[in-house]
Parts: structure tokens; sequence; C-alpha cells
């Protein structure tokens, strides 16, 4: 069985006032180069960064990261 | 660009800057007044150079007291990655030179090369210069290849 980590980051920014990469990355507490990582599916990240990501955008961490089997 | 490559990358630059000016004063003095002049003269010119490298470090940081390597956690796996790499870079390095025989008969091929055109110990600092530079170059070309490397997975 394989899975992928989808994301709806590079979405979700847009949603919020367009917040840039940058503030997304400042408020996860991550260089910009990992938040480019996670919008190209190239990063899975820790549980502790999916939450502040998801804290970020004030929503749930499945609003933001979905598994797909 | 990861920390670790971006620091790999400023050695790397610097040793270029430093060494091509020093390896061509070397060789105007060479031409000019004779191996022990461009051995002893051309040193000064590894001073810079060498003032960029102690303390270049600190024009990372974007403000005093700032610490000039930040790392997150991707960026931490990235260097768990580039390490386990480039212990098997150096670790092959090494076997190459060590292991196999051609490496043997060109060291001895080179001793007795030098015996027999007997090379006058003020052309020694070329010798050493060579392999300072081989060496570096080397280690960070090899961090800059595990790093690379690693930050595709």
């Amino acid at each position: 069985m394989s899975t992928a980590l989808q994301n709806r980051i590079r979405r979700l920014r847009f949603d919020h006032n367009e917040m840039t990469q940058q503030e997304l990355a400042d408020k996860a507490g991550v260089t910009r180069q990992t938040i480019i990582a996670l919008e190209a599916n190239r990063y899975v990240p820790s549980l502790v960064l999916a939450l502040r990501i998801a804290r970020a955008f004030a929503v749930g961490v499945e609003d933001v990261f979905q598994m797909e089997e | 660009m990861h920390p670790q490559l971006r620091h790999a990358r400023f050695n790397l630059i610097v040793f270029v800057i430093v060494l091509v000016p020093t390896v061509c004063a070397y060789l105007v003095l060479l031409l000019l007044y004779g191996p022990r002049i461009a051995a002893f003269s051309s040193v000064g010119f590894l001073g810079p150079g060498l003032f960029i490298w102690v303390f270049g470090s600190g024009f990372y940081r974007r403000k005093p007291g700032e610490p000039g390597v930040v790392m997150d956690e991707r960026d931490q796996l990235i260097r768990d990655r580039a390490v386990l790499l480039g212990w098997r870079v150096v670790w092959g390095y090494w076997c190459l030179i060590c292991f196999v025989p051609w490496f043997w008969v060109a060291f001895a091929w080179g001793i007795e090369a030098v015996k027999e055109k007997g090379i006058p110990v003020e052309f020694y600092p070329l010798f050493y210069g060579g392999a300072f530079i081989v060496y570096y170059v080397t280690w960070s070309l090899a961090i800059v290849f595990s790093y690379r490397e690693a930050s595709q997975a």
C-alpha cells in the first residue's frame, strides 16, 4: 500500500489574504525553503510542524494535510 | 539553500579568490626573481583570504548577536542524510587512495622522479600548496555534493 501526503498550503495561503511563503515560514518557525518543499510535496513535516502550520491558518490539521491511499 | 551548503560554497569562493591570485603571483615572481623570492613573497597574498576565512562567518549574520546558522527540522534531516553520505564519500576516497595499487606505483614513481631531478628546496612550497589546495577543495566539493544529494531526497 503506497500512501502520499497531500496538502492545501498554497490554497490556504491565498485564502488568508495572500499570505507569503516567508510570512507562513515565520509563523511556523521554519525556513521559506521548507514551505517550498512542503508545497511541492517533497517533504513530509513532523507532527509538531503540521500542527504549527494548521494553527497559522486557524484550521485543523486535516484541513491542511490529507493522506491519499 | 541549506546553511551548511552555503558555508561550503563560501569556502570554495574564498579558496578561488585567494588561491588564484596567489598562484599567479607565485608564477610571476618565479619568472622575475626565481624560486626563493617567489616562495616567500607569494605567501603574503594568502593574508586577506585567511582574514575572510576566519572572520567571514560574521557576514552571514543579519544583526550582531544573531546566530549565523539557523536550521529547522528539514535542514536537520538533510544534515543527517548528508553526514551519512559524506562518510561514504570520505571512506570511498581513502579506500581509493590506500587500497588501489596505482596510487602506490604513482607515489614511488614520484619519489624517484624527485630524487633523479633533484628538485631544489625552494620549490617545496609549491608541493605543499598543491596538497593544501587538493585537500581543502576536495573536502569542500565532497560537502557540496553530499548536501546537494541529501537535499534531493
